[in-house]
């Protein structure tokens, strides 16, 4: 009989307890513990991401340094740390008239500034190398500038207690982290110098223009050439290389146009060449053609080849490689390069079916022209 | 509890036991962020004689780009060696099967 009182009371003891825990659960439920706990945990992980950015900024800001002390720099921390945080304020958009214009004139203002700012530095260095700085200085910004928003929502979440705040933070915090490792791992392909994804329209305007084709400057960073194809004359634009450089395509076609730069006329047909993003599930490499200005710029360059080719009536077209966000970034893979040639192929289907013998065609390779080199003419013609 | 199932103390416990355990599954779970490892790649050089069109690859050297000039080619040397293309490429693993001399 003790023994089955025994056996009965650790029952009871058992069932007390497993009903208090569940009630206890039950009650934390609608006090929105279990929200408390779950932000506990997101912010842990936001943290231990953070972790890994602010690495990534010092990593980037180090080897700044050291390019820059390299090239010949005697301030390389002043200039780093001048640069960091160097900030491009949007011109006011609620009032669209002329915004373009404004944009554009802070954009180059920007660039002009940086630009004269590093040639008062590195004397020393030809452009390659100001250039190489200038990329390694604007990737060490943009990571710079992911860690300092990161930290802002997660101490704002943190501080208003905005469950929703921190659990978009960590929702996107994945993309948030490829795209910063992207960012970290182009900084050495930048500093190596090779040609990466977002090289192969400049790559494919070289390829179209033969090795022998004297390029010729259309201004400080963009070049041109005149060559032939079937028939049919090719004018072909992309920014000066091997220096890590994107050039002014828009002004550059809008000069062609408006000036008739070779003496060939008015071209029958525009195109413009470009790296896309792909899509989840598209291969990288493959190709795309379809209506419109193919580039990526912020607005003023885009919007002078649209209107350049509006003015005139020319069609406009385009061709895209497609390649991810990081691929774009990191140096060209094989399928980009192979995709290249496949788009070389699209544009003589697109010259051949659109074009007659005798007229005259823009093409510009859109995209960073690093790694992409040159034969520049001795005697250039333009101003 | 309102099952007579549900009753059994032990039972109780089990299912307790069952839903701290898979509470701590799921948080190592999701805790553990799976990373996949890109593949390591290398960077070559791909090198074409303008006048035989023969291409050779190397690997890349500091200094390469695109359109550069590497030299003459062709019996005669009438042509030029050019740097036509830098990409990378994933370095495949060796494949070891027995009798094969790999790469």
């Amino acid at each position: 009989m003790a023994d089955v009182a025994s056996g009965s009371s650790i029952t009871d003891w058992i069932t007390a307890i497993s009903q208090l825990a569940f009630l206890i659960i039950f009650i934390l439920l609608f006090t929105g513990a279990n929200q408390r706990f779950q932000m506990y945990l997101w912010g842990k992980e936001i943290r231990a991401g953070l972790a890994v950015l602010q690495r990534y900024v010092k990593d980037a800001e180090e080897k700044s340094k050291d390019l820059l002390a390299k090239y010949g720099s005697k301030r390389p921390k002043t200039l780093v740390e001048r640069l960091k945080d160097y900030v491009f304020i949007s011109p006011v958009d609620i009032e669209p008239t002329d915004i373009i214009r404004r944009l554009d004139h802070l954009l180059e203002t920007r660039r002009a500034q940086i630009k004269q700012l590093l040639m008062e530095e590195l004397t020393s260095v030809g452009k390659v190398e100001r250039y190489k700085a200038e990329t390694s200085l604007e990737i060490l910004s943009a990571l710079n500038m992911i860690y300092k928003i990161v930290r802002h929502i997660l101490l704002l979440g943190e501080k208003t207690n905005n469950f929703l705040l921190v659990m978009q933070l960590r929702l996107l915090l994945p993309q948030i982290m490829k795209i910063a490792e992207g960012y970290r791992k182009a900084l050495d392909d930048f500093i190596k110098g090779a040609p990466i994804g977002d090289s192969i329209g400049p790559q494919i305007a070289l390829h179209m223009a033969g090795t022998e084709t004297p390029w010729i400057h259309l201004d400080d960073d963009t070049v041109a050439a005149k060559a032939e194809y079937d028939g049919r004359t090719l004018i072909l634009v992309k920014a000066e290389g091997p220096a890590s450089n994107v050039g002014r395509p828009g002004v550059a076609v809008e000069k062609i146009v408006e000036e008739d730069i070779f003496g060939t006329g008015k071209p029958s047909l525009i195109i413009t060449v470009d790296a896309a993003l792909k899509l989840e599930g598209e291969d990288t490499g493959s190709i795309a053609e379809g209506v419109g200005a193919a580039i990526g710029d912020p607005g003023p360059e885009k919007i002078r080849i649209e209107r350049t080719a509006s003015k005139h009536k020319i069609p406009l077209r385009a061709v895209v490689i497609k390649m991810g966000m990081e691929e774009a970034i990191l140096t060209m893979k094989k399928e980009i390069y192979e995709g290249g040639v496949k788009a070389i192929e699209r544009l003589k289907e697109i010259i051949n079916e659109e074009t007659n013998p005798g007229e005259t065609i823009l093409i510009a390779g859109i995209g960073n022209s690093i790694g992409i080199g040159q034969k520049l003419e001795k005697t250039e013609v333009t101003q | 509890m309102p099952l007579g199932l549900f009753d059994d103390p032990v039972l109780q416990m089990f299912i307790f036991i069952l839903f701290i355990g898979m509470t701590i599954y799921i948080f190592l779970q999701t805790s553990q962020q799976a990373k996949k490892r890109e593949p390591p790649r290398k960077t070559y050089t791909l090198i074409t004689c303008t006048s035989t069109g023969q291409e050779e690859k190397r690997e890349y050297k500091e200094g390469d780009y695109v359109g550069k000039e590497l030299g003459t080619c062709g019996d005669n040397n009438e042509g030029k060696l050019i740097v036509k293309a830098i990409y990378t490429e994933e370095i495949k693993p060796a494949t070891g099967k027995p009798g094969s001399k790999g790469q």
